[in-house]
């Protein structure tokens, strides 16, 4: 047979239709199917308690060579919340590990990292036969058991079976991420009382019940929502409840491979724009395995403060990486209420050829209005944020409650209204320890689009706040503004 | 794109990716294995290509770089495997599609999409996202080392 042959042969040979290839369509949309019904709760959840998982301080890792990776489907599952950790994933940039620990009738093993110069992400399981949902405060602090580095971490999800893989993200803003890091996980038992199931106010429960505010305007009994409206003043000033038991303690040494922590790489930009009549450079981008850093800066001339940026980033072929909208999503380099860098979905697997930043709208905090005043007496307030009102200020027990009603961005979406500081007439500083969201009654036109936040002011004698907006007014850019960058 | 073209595209190009996986990969399980993975990526993503015109090799690149996983996954647990580079009378001796998996990468990639997957050469060059004279160079090295006398926008 000649090679001619051959190849008419072969090519005839490909023609034969494989069955298995016939259904390749369903089995992916099943499995998006699956991976979304994961995402929502944990999307829902970091929407409803921005505020309340951030915890500051350092940590530290152990590294090992990356060969075959056991249970990648399991890992894969875990990361679904994160774009840039689920190609990570996919292109191997995993550590493996078993670091197994066991205190009294608990199992703590500590079985991936992904790791880059500025961000850890621990992968980890808890398991018991004895207790039946577990979970666990964790703490990051330096390789020698010292002080913590500078360094915020959040729990990735809530309420996690026992036994599955969970995972925390540590985050290095300034500094870079360390040889290595020790995590502390104090564990408790986050089984429900069975007497207490469904009270919004059970002190047990340690994360606020997000639908509060909707379940007190939903009920149709005005009796029942009564109760409920107690038990949601209650859940507010009762928030931050006493330390649970914990049951077990570990104590993990995490140690990083020097090839991981020094993945990252800058793109220089330096072009100014001007949105919505304020200038704004764009200084770089650093690309990491993990996210991507837009960098900005404002001329101080400017007469809003820039708080966040609408954007995505587009690489060859139209490929888009949309910001981030979990975890932190931009910080501040100073002390101003500006935010200076913004975190979306990273590039760092696709090794883009070219690059450029879309920007489609921004969000502004007006220079006058850092502070606005709040008359909790008379129920009245000064400029709010655009489509805010206040809806009622409640006294009890020497706290204040406040209740605001905001137009939703979005359907079933809440957004912040307030940052965590505020003050009394006299200008003393206070800060939110946390706060609710939730529905208006959607089946009325009035109050469809609209949700509300409460917040309590606890122990709060004054009668009048001034409370720090998180924002004035969105802008949305008449064209996509187009920064080419690489 | 929609969810309806989205299905229609991967129902019309389905049969050629299988295709070039198979002959990628060597075996009809990881080739449907290698395709599942690039239309589940594809769905999950399809909505960022804002230009619905490169489908058809946005969606190849993504096969090719889950034919080549799927491989660097093989090679880890068969590590001797791997075969020393051919020379030209190596490549001779052996059957086409062995003579085809044992070329190396950027001349294999070509070829494939070349000659069995039925794309031009532009398509081929804008898929592997190399420059066509690129491209053009590589089919040749590659119909040389395979003896194959196939013209310039070979056979569909």
């Amino acid at each position: 047979m000649t090679r001619m042959e051959e190849y008419q042969e072969l090519l005839q040979e490909l023609e034969t239709p494989s069955d298995a290839s016939m259904g390749t369509l369903g089995r992916a949309e099943k499995r998006l199917q699956k991976r979304r019904r994961i995402l929502r709760p944990a999307a829902g959840l970091a929407a409803c308690f921005a505020l309340f998982v951030l915890l500051v301080n350092f940590c530290t890792p152990v590294a090992y060579a990356c060969e075959q990776i056991p249970g990648l489907r399991q890992l894969a599952r875990a990361v679904t919340f994160s774009r840039s950790l689920t190609d990570a994933v996919d292109n191997d940039y995993v550590q493996p590990l078993h670091l197994w620990q066991k205190d009294g009738d608990v199992v703590a093993i500590v079985e991936y990292l992904i790791v880059d110069q500025k961000q850890v992400n621990v992968f980890y399981r808890l398991d018991s036969d004895v207790h039946e949902r577990l979970a666990a405060d964790p703490q990051v602090r330096g390789a020698d058991g010292g002080s913590p580095p500078p360094c915020s971490w959040s729990l990735n999800q809530f309420d996690v079976k026992n036994g599955e893989l969970q995972s925390l993200t540590i985050d290095f803003i300034d500094e870079d991420v360390p040889d290595a890091l020790r995590l502390r996980l104090d564990v408790y038992d986050n089984a429900p009382a069975d007497s207490n199931v469904g009270d919004a106010g059970n002190a047990d429960s340690r994360v606020p019940d997000a639908d509060i505010g909707a379940d007190a305007s939903a009920d149709d009994n005005a009796g029942e929502a009564d109760v409920s409206r107690v038990s949601a003043e209650d859940a507010l000033l009762e928030s931050y409840a006493s330390t649970p038991d914990y049951i077990a303690r570990f104590d993990f040494l995490l140690e990083f491979d020097p090839e991981f922590t020094s993945s990252g790489r800058t793109v220089p930009v330096d072009q100014t724009v001007t949105l919505d009549g304020q200038s704004v450079t764009l200084t770089d981008i650093n690309i990491y395995p993990t996210h991507l850093r837009l960098n900005v800066e404002a001329d101080e001339d400017n007469t809003k403060w820039l708080k966040r940026l609408d954007f995505y980033i587009e690489m060859d072929y139209g490929m888009r990486f949309d910001p981030v909208n979990e975890g932190i999503t931009a910080t501040s380099s100073s002390d101003l209420p500006m935010m200076t860098s913004y975190r979306a979905d990273s590039s760092y697997f696709y090794k883009a050829k070219h690059l450029k930043v879309v920007i489609t709208g921004a969000e502004w905090l007006d220079k006058d209005m850092e502070r606005v005043r709040v008359d909790l007496a008379s129920q009245t307030a000064g400029r709010l944020p655009d489509g805010v009102e206040l809806a009622e200020a409640t006294r009890k027990d020497g706290s204040w409650i406040l209740k605001f009603r905001a137009r939703s961005r979005r359907k079933s979406f809440f957004h912040q209204l307030f940052a965590a500081p505020y003050y009394d007439p006299d200008g003393r500083e206070y800060s939110l320890d946390s706060w609710q969201n939730g529905l208006g009654d959607s089946d009325t036109e009035e109050e469809s689009g609209f949700f509300y936040t409460s917040f309590a002011l606890k122990d709060y004698p004054y009668d009048e706040v001034w409370l720090s907006p998180q924002y004035t007014a969105e802008w949305t850019a008449p064209e996509p503004l187009v920064v080419e960058i690489q | 794109m929609n969810a309806d073209e989205f299905a229609v595209r991967v129902e019309t190009i389905r049969n050629r990716l299988y295709r070039t996986a198979l002959l990628y990969l060597g075996s009809e399980s990881m080739a449907c294995d290698a395709l599942d993975e690039a239309v589940y990526k594809a769905l999950k993503n399809y909505k960022r290509l804002r230009q619905p015109e490169y489908f058809d090799t946005w969606i190849t690149r993504i096969l090719i770089n889950e034919c080549h996983n799927e491989r660097k996954r093989q090679r880890r647990f068969r590590p001797m495997e791997e075969a020393p580079e051919l020379s030209s009378e190596d490549y001779d001796r052996l059957p086409l599609k062995e003579a085809i998996r044992k070329l190396p990468k950027e001349l294999k990639d070509v070829v494939i999409l070349r000659y069995f997957s039925g794309y031009t050469l532009a398509e081929t060059a804008q898929a592997l996202e190399i420059p066509q004279g690129t491209a053009a160079t590589r089919q040749r090295r590659a119909l040389t080392l395979l003896r194959l006398e196939l013209g310039e926008e070979g056979s569909k």
